[in-house]
């Protein structure tokens, strides 16, 4: 037995991200005997999150591709499904310093859990073996069950973790049944080494394919339902729902990211003899996600759920991407996700920025007027609204644009006609946020009024506008104050990256879609 | 001879299979499983796959079965709460019909057409604990390190379900 050469510079960010949740679990641990403060934490945690960033980008600049075996790979493809990772990551780290100290008292566990998560994330961007994509699946989904049932305080937030927790694991069954199919009709789990078999006898024999397409059907159904996609798409809403709000925002994007990462370098690299069958099994999902989602989406009440109807649509979007099995679509979808980090994290840091103490959700209702209550929030909210609209000169508009070209260019003109339309669907229910928030009064009920003022003073401090000392010292007088403040600092520094990514990507994407584009095409090919 | 020695495994496991869903008593049904468990251990022998029929028996016979019978001491022997609706019973007996009807369809077809892994596998010496350690720390280094970590998530997030919230 020879010990194998193992380039160890190949699962770089993926180790420094780990070691960070290490360290923070080892910090909270020793917290109390060491008189720590455990505020520590989030920012040890945003500085592995950077670290790991840095060295992603260090490795994409070195240009080589590292190998980790035959198991997995830092190329530029991988490494920019990290930084989308990493990036979510990090304001998902600002947007639970808001949350995570009224709900629980076990941050050293969120935020490790967290990291170890965005880690299992990470190698499914850079997996080159079913079976490493199999368990970085688990890892970030055992990772989320816990995550979203971090409120325990609340029913519905256990409720939540439950109904995720029980489909998830079916769903980890027909992934994993699919990868036993696949093996059986290709005799290796190893991504190049399936399409190099199905490139040599496809269609040879008939049991070979009739394998190759149950094994294909359920990886779908495993991917699918990571990443929210009709009809797999049951739990989402719920889970959404019930998982304190920076997680949702946290999972919403970053699980899209991971399971798209994965997805398309199973379907691209490794099953390109199935194309013809999959594009149009795709195409009927595309089609059934985003109208379902956009249809759903229409009549919420509540805003969390809406904006989880809002996120299967646009997995329905994103898929049109992938439908044509190009490289130009392969880096529109990764496009897609990258300002899909900015637009839809956002919409939740507004979301919980609204959230009363103790309460998990936003109603239609409570943000009627927000323009006149906070104008600045209430700006970013529109702005993300009209994005994830898809009206022009943000992002959203261009990364459904790039996708749906890619679509176009292949010649899937009417599945491209049902995204455009599905578009103009959403953007009736994106649009009445915006026009609550600009032209409806606020219907002044003592509950609103009187959470508008409990809530008002931290924020209006970090935006430098002290004007209401009335509601100060009501505030003053809670001991978590000076975690408040903090608290609401790092999630108005959250809306901000959010707003202003939204807005310069969306006026500047060309460097962007360059930069995806070529690490992509050296990865997939021309 | 090979062929006897499966047939008698094969009508053991199925037996103790049937005795799973069969009987009434929950503490029968565990026990059933046991038995289904060390026969498909023995199966696992006949096809040189030792490492895995020592796993089936320390992990499934002896830890899961254990579990699953703590659980039932816990919450009682019969389970006066649990009343299945007759329309349910029904539902589960046509799915479970269903699935089973595709498993074997599938089974049967794999043994007629055959497949390449099917093949290929079963080698002499595969299934060792020594080639399986030398496969996991080899070829395999990767997913068994990710394994570890997947490990550390269980526990973590074990402690942080279960664990009491105060101070």
């Amino acid at each position: 037995m020879t010990i194998p050469a193992i380039d160890m510079l190949a699962i770089l960010p993926q180790t420094i991200v780990i070691v960070t949740a290490l360290l923070v679990l080892l910090v909270d641990a020793a917290a109390g005997q060491a008189r720590i403060d455990r505020q520590v934490l989030p920012w040890l945690s945003l500085l592995g999150l950077a670290a790991a960033a840095a060295a992603a980008v260090w490795l994409s600049l070195s240009g080589q591709p590292h190998y980790f075996q035959e198991m997995a790979v830092a190329d530029g493809y991988s490494l920019t499904v990290m930084l989308v990772i990493l990036l979510t990551a990090g304001l998902g780290v600002l947007l639970a310093q808001a949350t995570v100290p009224h709900i629980s008292h076990q941050a050293g566990a969120y935020y490790g859990l967290l990291l170890l998560s965005a880690a299992g994330m990470m190698f499914m961007g850079a997996a080159l073996d079913l079976l490493v994509v199999f368990l970085a699946l688990e890892i970030l989904s055992l990772a989320l069950y816990v995550l979203v049932g971090f409120n325990r305080a609340e029913a519905r937030s256990a409720e939540a973790s439950l109904k995720y927790f029980l489909l998830g694991a079916f769903s980890s069954g027909f992934f994993l049944y699919g990868i036993a199919l696949v093996y059986g009709a290709t005799a290796s789990t190893n991504l190049e080494a399936i399409g190099a078999a199905l490139a040599q006898g496809t269609g040879a024999s008939a049991s070979q394919s009739l394998y190759l397409y149950a094994g294909v059907a359920m990886l779908l159904i495993g991917f699918g339902f990571k990443i929210a996609m009709a009809p797999f798409h049951m739990w989402t809403p719920d889970a959404y729902q019930g998982a304190p709000t920076p997680v949702t925002g946290f999972m919403s994007v970053a699980t899209k990211a991971a399971a798209f990462g994965a997805f398309m370098r199973v379907f691209v690299i490794a099953l390109p003899a199935a194309q013809p069958q999959w594009s149009w099994a795709l195409a009927i999902l595309a089609t059934l996600t985003m109208t379902l989602g956009n249809l759903a989406a229409l009549r919420q009440s509540s805003l969390k759920r809406m904006l989880a109807y809002s996120s299967i649509a646009h997995a329905g979007y994103a898929l049109v991407g992938l439908v044509p099995g190009t490289s130009q679509g392969v880096s529109a979808v990764l496009f897609y996700l990258f300002s899909y980090v900015f637009m839809n994290l956002g919409a939740f840091a507004v979301v919980t920025a609204l959230e009363r103490l103790g309460e998990n959700d936003v109603l239609n209702g409570n943000f009627a007027g927000l323009a006149d209550r906070r104008p600045a929030l209430a700006a970013a909210m529109a702005i993300f609204m009209f994005s994830l609209a898809g009206i022009p000169p943000f992002v959203g508009f261009f990364a459904k644009f790039f996708v749906f070209s890619a679509a176009m260019a292949e010649g899937w003109g009417w599945l491209v006609l049902v995204g455009v339309l599905n578009s103009v669907l959403s953007a009736f229910y994106y649009l009445s946020v915006t026009v609550q928030m600009y032209f409806r009064k606020a219907d002044e009920t003592p509950a609103v009024a009187e959470a508008a003022g409990k809530s008002k003073p931290g924020l209006r401090r970090a935006e430098g506008k002290g004007k209401k000392g009335a509601a100060a010292p009501a505030a003053a007088a809670q001991p978590a104050e000076t975690a408040l403040a903090l608290s609401t600092r790092s999630l108005s520094v959250a809306v901000f990256i959010a707003a202003l990514g939204t807005v310069a990507v969306g006026l500047w994407p060309a460097p962007w879609t360059q930069w995806i584009s070529q690490a992509v095409t050296a990865v997939f090919g021309g | 001879m090979q062929l006897l020695f499966f047939l008698i495994l094969a009508a053991a496991a199925i037996a103790g299979a049937l005795g799973v869903v069969v009987s009434k008593k929950p503490v029968y049904s565990a026990l059933s499983l046991l038995v289904n468990f060390a026969v498909a251990a023995v199966l696992f022998i006949t096809l040189q796959a030792q490492f895995v029929a020592v796993v089936q028996i320390i992990v499934y016979a002896g830890a899961i079965v254990v579990l699953f019978l703590f659980v039932i001491m816990l919450i009682g022997g019969d389970l006066p709460g649990v009343a299945v609706r007759p329309r349910a019973r029904a539902v589960a007996a046509v799915a479970a019909l269903v699935a089973g009807v595709l498993a074997l369809a599938g089974l049967g077809y794999a043994l007629v057409a055959g497949s390449p892994a099917a093949t290929s596998g079963a080698v002499p010496g595969n299934g060792s604990v020594q080639a399986i350690g030398e496969a996991l720390f080899t070829t395999y280094l990767l997913p068994f390190e990710l394994a570890s970590v997947l490990l550390l998530v269980a526990m973590i997030g074990a402690v942080a379900l279960a664990r009491k919230d105060s101070t």
